[in-house]
């Protein structure tokens, strides 16, 4: 049988949104010597599609139709439940048909008999367990007789639709959906590092020459630690030279001279007995020994000076064995400061174009199925690479986020970067492109079994989704699943037999 | 020299039956020995060239690695025809062989050629292998494993480790084909990230993975008196182990396989897929070795799988009935075998009938079954089977082969009774009696054998794939009707010389033929002086019908063999190529579903795609061949068919061709393609190609009867094309090499090693992980290793673009082709065909240098009809020649032919009234009944004469003679014609499908030429002589 020319497509459609739209076509039949071409009409609620074929109805005559009537949501038919299908003149109901159960599921046969000639409106009200729903078709004409029917059938035939029956795309796989405005932005995968700020990094040093004693036994990279806490002793108990000990006694000894010369020469250069440059002179000493001597005393018990811990953190390194002995100066432990951490995504060159446009970064740690968004870790972009990191070819773009403990500096991530939320852009699940030699096409269901190729150009790409630039309007019903199906039908045209009746 | 065979017979009485019945016991013996098949061995001599293009596109294929293929090997010895198929990484070469080849000499020839070819090759291309040597003929059993607890894999492996292995080792099992389930395989993924992370190139990890998994030996030490074998024991199937594999230190640190890769055990991508009833199956094809006997293979792989099924784990069933070609052959040949039996019976009871004797009965009856043991004894010495076929033959000769034995008892009936008549003094010795009257008929039988013979010696002019499916029953024919005609020669007379001779038989046998047969002799004596009288009206009558039925005749359709009824349908489905497999799946799938729903369907496996080293191209992902075996209960075959092709009909997208096991299997044979009719297109440009075919398709899709119409999916399908930008790799310092490997191994994936899992043997393939190679945007994005170990986007030193090329290019005898096939439905082949070449002359225009080729079992049909007509004629010339031996005139022998347009009218209007369709069997059986109806006329005229010959007027004689003849006439043609009844009520049955239509034409002549030629020849005879009264003397001239 050879169906599916198109003859009117409301604009309606696509004002409505999805809401109530309807589509008229007309059908052919093997027999059009004996019967007039059947028209088919699709129409939309919320969530169900009214498909049937239906001869041009003329006044008394009865005339047969088959409604298949389709879920939405999963594009499944609807298999329990009753249709009533009602004609209406300028809102009075001129006739009342029902069919309880379908005839193969989904379908559901009805016989209308108009009464009169004139525009009718066709009136589904379906009532099921889970599903009370309604829509209607406007404005069908109903003929005075079987002659006008004829000659009125108006066919206009849309290049290019492709059929597919309703109950193929009920067996299948297969989803439309209706393609409204939505937001969305782009997403690049990407690799990188997370690190710690270079300036939360701090260095522990030896404030003395001598021998390291670690003075915690968990003193190990990743310990915790807090701010003050005895991190290490640099002892010289033993050592020939270089003794702090001695030093220290020469230090004590030294403060407490001078301390004896700022109090005495305190009340004398009142009397006006020392003079004012001479007292100065005596400050300046006292100030140089007691500082020395207090640097000395701060962490000195016994013979160890105690190195402590300049904040809180956790270790990342340590340098020196214990008992090793360290030069003054030498750096003993790397300490990470702050719960601050970085993210560094290594961009390659070629979406240099979406570099301005980068604005936060989800971020998955392999062998952990969690992802992490930088703003719900509380991150913010703090700088996107100007340049080329030397060596690797790629740009470097940083997030900085808070780290509470779950993240491990130097750790190697998976990452997709965001750029700023586009908005009313019509996307697409990725499923519903298809491609051939670098051009894109999606499937648009024009009329309830006739759907239409439409190429497409697609944006970017976020996750499953993608926005379409152009070739789609806002309302339009877009195969989102089964798209394949669609093409093998269009490519083995084998002409399918069209008997729902079976 | 064969009255000698008579009175050595007569003289040796004993020995004679004693013979006989040893020839019984060894005919008995033989038949319980002799294999036994569905039809005669019809393997094509055909060698299939394998050759594996590790990574060509189809294209590449065609011009390295065919091409060279074909130019050695078309212009070989005895070779027919040359095709081939190139598709992406594989190069398939069919060598077919001149019909009668030897199937070891074609492989000797082709391995000849294909030494000087490989080295030719391009490197990385495998040496052609030959395809094992089986014929898809051979393709005899198809069984399914399912499991409701068993992974995909573990069937998998259940069935290409244990199940295929064991059943290779039952003998006579050349190959086992494995499809479906998830085939297992190590996989180490790399992900090209923790690669970089870790400094790690592809080259460092392909060298750990080749290295990895290997026992290295010791050697071995003496110590303690013994030898002890050194060996390391890297060897692991561990998961964990081998991802704990160092792959290279990073400063001090380790990095191992698990540190840059995932290593799990999976599948490698999908080239085929099996369902059984719409579930996942593994489906196993079962192919035999030529000449190995298909019922007891059946028998012992049954037995192999019963013993099987008790080690498989609980929960795994092997499903050994999807399709078994053993059934088939059983099936038919019971039906050929009920056939021939119920005939025999109907025989038995027409002779008691005419004879009412059982002694006489008895007599003649023991010609068949000696006759038909020398047939089968014959068959086997000539090593042949037991088929259908010879069966069959013997099936349409049950008839004839007991009319040699009743010519004699009857005259020997006679002269013994005549004998017996007579004063004592005056009788001969019974002995002599037998002699004499058997002498008296001898020339006249051995004249209507040697006729019937050479009117089915056309038959063997046949060639081809008819030739040897027909060759067997002409065998058997011949054979059995020589054995009876020695049959009547020798036990026939001995037989009579101790059961016929007893006074009291003879005496008690007097009293004459039953009453039916009185009144028919009554009927006759008084209807033939009237049909004596209207010469005119009744020879007019006879010329309408003869001009209505060769009116008739020319409208009949023409055929090749008569479809079979297999009990199986092979439907082939076909999608649109480049289709994912899945995606073929789903499809198909709806088809699987459609066929579950009518009742008559058994059972629904299907297989998708194609199986690894596998001849038997479906197609791509995109062909499905689905196997239906049904079992017929309320409706008609065509009925059930027409519920079929109504159901496939909905499934959009996909478009199905119905065949049957067999049936599908010859066409391929005949025509490369499996349909019935094959248009083939040759020229250079793929997509002229199929730009002229589909115009065609378009064209003939109108013609009535043109059903299963499908143009070869011969368009390009979807590439991505990686293409090196060569400045960007000198940039980066990689080499195009390197560039090739990383193409080949992270997007392709390569084997690297084994994995051995209790002695089984998985492959270790090292590739980049899925989201690494999964589209076009991931592959621009993936890494490639730079000289320096860095890694960079592909993009970068790579253009991917998304192109399209061909998948698949066929090719036949060193030119491209592409083949529109079709089936006919309720329409005879040869007119649709007739249509569509109409159509195509006149509409459609063939570009330059592209040419049509029309092929399938038409083409086949028409050589052979053609064939067949010249060779008729040559046996009708010799028929004539041997009357006018006989009758030394030429209005004799002339009048004695006038049989033949007698036969045709009953011939042509039985076949008009049948199935319409003057097939290859039905012209076959045409040929017979001119030599069956032939001796009915040499009956009379011979009697003519002689009667003559004794003095009596024309009219005397015409009317004795007539008389004296209608009895052994009525029951040769009736014995004759009602053993063919059961043929042609079973007609339908598998295993008639192919004798039915000439027993049907024998059946319908055999009426029509018997009852005229009771009346037709009487008045020309009369006529002819009455103009010329001095004939009488004529006659007496030549009396011995």
């Amino acid at each position: 049988m050879r169906y599916s020319c198109l003859f009117l497509l409301l604009p309606a459609m696509i004002i409505a949104g999805c809401r109530n739209s309807q589509s008229h076509s007309v059908q052919t039949t093997e027999d059009s010597d004996h019967q007039p071409e059947k028209l088919s009409y699709t129409v939309f609620s919320d969530s169900c599609e009214y498909f049937t074929e239906i001869a041009p109805m003329v006044k008394g005559a009865p005339v047969r139709a088959l409604v298949h009537v389709t879920r939405l949501t999963s594009y499944m038919p609807v298999m329990k439940g009753s249709l009533v299908v009602t004609l209406m003149e300028n809102g009075l109901v001129t006739g009342t048909v029902s069919s309880v159960k379908p005839a193969v599921a989904g379908i559901y046969p009805v016989t209308l008999t108009p009464e009169k000639a004139g525009k009718v409106s066709l009136v589904f009200t379906f009532t099921g367990e889970e599903l009370k729903d309604s829509a209607s078709v406007k404005d069908l004409t109903v003929f005075e007789d079987q002659e006008a029917a004829r000659q009125a059938t108006p066919i206009a035939e849309i290049p290019g639709a492709i059929t597919f029956t309703k109950e193929m795309a009920w067996k299948v796989d297969f989803k439309v959906q209706c393609i409204v405005p939505s937001d969305m932005r782009n997403t690049i995968k990407v690799s990188g590092e997370l690190l710690i700020p270079p300036a939360e990094l701090t260095v522990v040093t030896a404030k003395s020459s001598g021998l390291l004693i670690y003075q915690k036994p968990t003193l190990v990279p990743g310990a915790r630690i807090q701010r003050g806490a005895s991190l290490f002793a640099i002892s010289s108990q033993g050592l020939t030279t270089r003794n702090s000990d001695a030093a220290f006694t020469g230090v004590k000894s030294r403060y407490e001279m001078s301390k004896a010369a700022y109090d005495r020469e305190k009340t004398l250069v009142e009397e006006q007995i020392v003079s004012r440059k001479q007292f100065a002179e005596t400050v300046s000493r006292f100030k140089t020994d007691s500082a020395q001597y207090f640097a000395f005393l701060n962490g000195f018990t016994g013979n160890r000076i105690q190195i402590t811990a300049p904040g809180d953190g956790f270790v990342t390194q340590l340098f020196q064995p214990n008992g090793a002995y360290v030069e003054e100066g030498a750096p003993l432990a790397e300490l990470a400061g702050s719960d601050r951490m970085l993210l560094q995504a290594a961009l390659p060159q070629r979406y240099q174009d979406e570099l301005p446009l980068i604005q936060s970064a989800s971020f998955r740690i392999p062998g952990n199925e969690a992802v992490y968004e930088t703003e719900t870790l509380g991150g913010k972009i703090i700088a996107k690479g100007g340049a080329v990191t030397p060596g690797s070819q790629f740009v470097p773009v940083t997030f900085e986020f808070t780290n509470k403990g779950q993240f491990i500096a130097g750790a190697f991530a998976e990452i997709y970067l965001h750029t700023t939320l586009l908005h009313n852009q019509l996307v697409v699940p990725i499923a519903a492109l298809m491609e051939e030699q670098g051009t894109y096409y999606v499937y648009v269901q024009a009329a309830g079994e006739s759907y239409l190729k439409k190429s497409v150009k697609p944006g970017t790409f976020e996750g499953s989704r993608v926005n379409i630039l152009s070739g789609l309007e806002p309302g339009d019903r877009v195969v989102t699943k089964g798209a394949v199906f669609i093409k093998a039908a269009a490519q083995m045209k084998g002409v399918p037999s069209h008997d729902h009746e079976h | 020299m064969l009255n000698r065979f008579i009175s050595f017979s007569l003289q040796n009485r004993v020995t004679v039956l004693i013979l006989a019945a040893l020839l019984l016991v060894a005919g008995i013996l033989v038949v319980r020995d002799t294999d036994v098949d569905v039809f005669p061995d019809l393997t094509a001599p055909s060698v299939a060239v394998m050759t594996d293009s590790h990574n060509l596109a189809s294209e590449e294929v065609e011009k390295l690695v065919t091409f060279p293929i074909e130019t050695a090997l078309n212009g070989a010895t005895g070779v027919r025809r040359v095709r081939s198929v190139s598709m992406a990484g594989l190069s398939m070469v069919w060598v077919d062989f001149a019909w009668g080849t030897d199937v070891y000499q074609a492989r000797q020839i082709v391995n000849e050629k294909l030494a000087s070819v490989t080295e030719r090759l391009p490197v990385g291309v495998s040496a052609p292998v030959l395809d094992p040597q089986s014929s898809i003929m051979g393709e005899i059993m198809l069984i399914g494993l399912t499991s409701d607890s068993l992974s995909a894999f573990d069937l998998r492996t259940l069935a290409d480790r244990q199940v295929k292995l064991r059943l290779l080792s039952v003998s006579g099992v050349a190959q086992v084909l494995v499809m479906g389930g998830l085939p297992k395989e190590y996989q180490v993924l790399a992900d090209p990230q923790r690669m970089n992370y870790h400094h790690v190139t592809l080259q460092e990890l392909i060298e750990t993975c080749q290295g990895m998994n290997r026992n290295p030996s010791g050697g071995f030490i003496q110590e303690y008196g013994q030898e002890y074998v050194i060996r390391g024991m890297s060897r692991t199937s561990d998961i964990g182990e081998i991802g704990n594999s160092l792959v290279k230190m990073n400063g001090s640190f380790p990095v191992t396989i698990g540190d840059v890769a995932d290593v799990r055990t999976g599948h490698p991508p999908k080239i085929g897929d099996a369902f059984l009833n719409g579930k996942p199956a593994v489906i196993m094809t079962i192919l035999k070795q030529p000449h190995v006997n298909t019922l007891k293979l059946t028998a012992s792989i049954d037995q192999a799988l019963r013993e099987l099924q008790t080690t498989l784990p609980s929960g795994v069933k092997i499903n050994p009935g999807i399709f078994r070609q053993a059934d088939f052959i059983s099936t038919s040949v019971n039906n050929v075998e009920s056939v021939l039996s119920e005939g025999a019976l109907f025989v038995t009871i027409i002779l008691f009938l005419f004879l009412l004797n059982p002694r006489t009965t008895f007599i003649s009856l023991i010609a068949i079954p000696l006759s038909l043991l020398v047939a089968i004894i014959t068959l086997r010495v000539l090593g042949l089977t037991l088929n259908t076929m010879s069966l069959g033959g013997m099936a349409i000769a049950i008839g004839i082969l007991v009319d040699d034995s009743i010519v004699d008892v009857e005259n020997v009936l006679k002269r013994l009774r005549q004998n017996n008549r007579l004063p004592a003094d005056q009788k001969n010795p019974p002995i002599k009696v037998i002699y004499n009257a058997s002498l008296e008929i001898r020339s006249s039988i051995i004249q209507a054998t040697l006729i019937i013979i050479i009117a089915f010696a056309p038959l063997f002019f046949l060639s081809g794939m008819e030739g040897r499916m027909l060759r067997p029953l002409g065998i058997t024919f011949i054979v059995s009707l020589l054995a009876s005609l020695l049959v009547a020669l020798t036990v026939t007379p001995v037989l009579a010389s101790f059961l016929l001779t007893a006074p009291r038989q003879l005496n008690k046998s007097e009293r004459g033929d039953n009453p039916f047969v009185q009144r028919l002799n009554l009927l006759y004596e008084k209807s033939l002086p009237h049909a004596l009288r209207l010469k005119k009206p009744v020879i007019g009558f006879s010329l309408v019908l003869l001009l209505v039925s060769l009116f008739l005749l020319s409208r009949l359709g023409s055929g090749f063999l008569p479809e079979f009824n297999e009990g199986t349908l092979t439907i082939t489905t076909t999608t649109f190529p480049g289709i994912s497999i899945e995606q073929s799946n789903e499809i198909a799938n709806q088809i699987d579903l459609a066929l579950l729903s009518i009742p008559e369907v058994e059972n629904v496996s299907r297989r998708t795609g194609r199986a690894e080293a596998n001849t038997h191209i479906h197609g791509g992902g995109n062909g499905s061949e689905i196997d239906v075996p049904y079992h017929l209960t309320d409706r008609t075959r065509q009925q059930f068919l027409g519920e079929v092709r109504e159901k496939l009909s909905k499934v959009q997208g996909i478009s199905v061709s119905i065949g049957q096991p067999l049936g599908h299997r010859i066409d391929h044979i005949l025509s490369g393609t499996r349909a019935g009719i094959a248009i083939k297109i040759f020229g250079n440009d793929l997509n002229t190609l199929y730009a002229t075919a589909t115009e065609i398709k378009n064209k003939i899709g109108s013609v009535d009867g043109l059903v299963d119409l499908n143009v070869e999916q011969l368009v390009d399908v979807p590439q991505i094309q990686i293409k090196p930008r060569r400045d960007m790799l000198a940039k980066y310092g990689i080499p195009v090499n390197q560039f090739n490997e990383f193409v080949e191994v992270a997007l392709g994936g390569e084997k690297m090693t084994d994995v051995f899992e209790n002695q089984i043997n998985f492959d270790l393939v090292l590739r980049y992980d899925e989201p690494w190679r999964n589209s076009i945007e991931t592959l621009e994005n993936t890494y490639i290793d730079t000289y320096d170990g860095q890694k960079i986007p592909l993009g970068m030193v790579a253009d991917v673009v998304s192109a399209s090329g061909p998948y698949i290019i066929q090719r036949e005898n060193v030119q491209r082709r592409i083949v529109i096939s079709a089936n006919a439905s309720g329409r005879d082949v040869g007119s649709t065909v007739n249509d569509v070449k109409a159509i195509i002359d006149r509409e459609v225009k063939l570009p330059d240098n592209y040419h049509i080729e029309y092929g399938g079992q038409f083409e086949s049909a028409k050589t052979a009809t053609r064939l067949l007509l010249l060779a008729t004629v040559l046996a009708v010339l010799i028929i004539f020649l041997i009357l006018y031996r006989e009758f030394r005139e030429m209005k004799l022998a002339s009048i004695v032919l006038l049989n033949l347009p007698l036969a045709l009218i009953g011939g042509v209007f039985a076949l008009w009234f049948n199935s319409g369709i003057l097939s290859i069997p039905a012209i076959i059986g045409f040929i017979t009944l001119f030599g069956i109806a032939t001796r009915n006329g040499i009956l009379l005229v011979s009697r003519y004469k002689h009667l003559m010959a004794e003095g009596n007027s024309v009219v005397q004689a015409v009317k004795a003679g007539s008389s004296d003849r209608l009895n052994p006439i009525l029951m040769t043609a009736l014995a004759s014609g009602l053993a063919l009844v059961p043929m042609i009520l079973h007609a339908d049955k598998p295993g008639n499908e192919i004798q039915s239509p000439m027993a049907v034409v024998i059946l319908g002549g055999l009426l029509t030429s018997t009852i005229m030629n009771l009346y037709i020849i009487p008045i020309v005879f009369h006529w002819i002589h009455k103009e010329h009264p001095t004939s009488k003397n004529k006659y007496q001239d030549q009396l011995p």
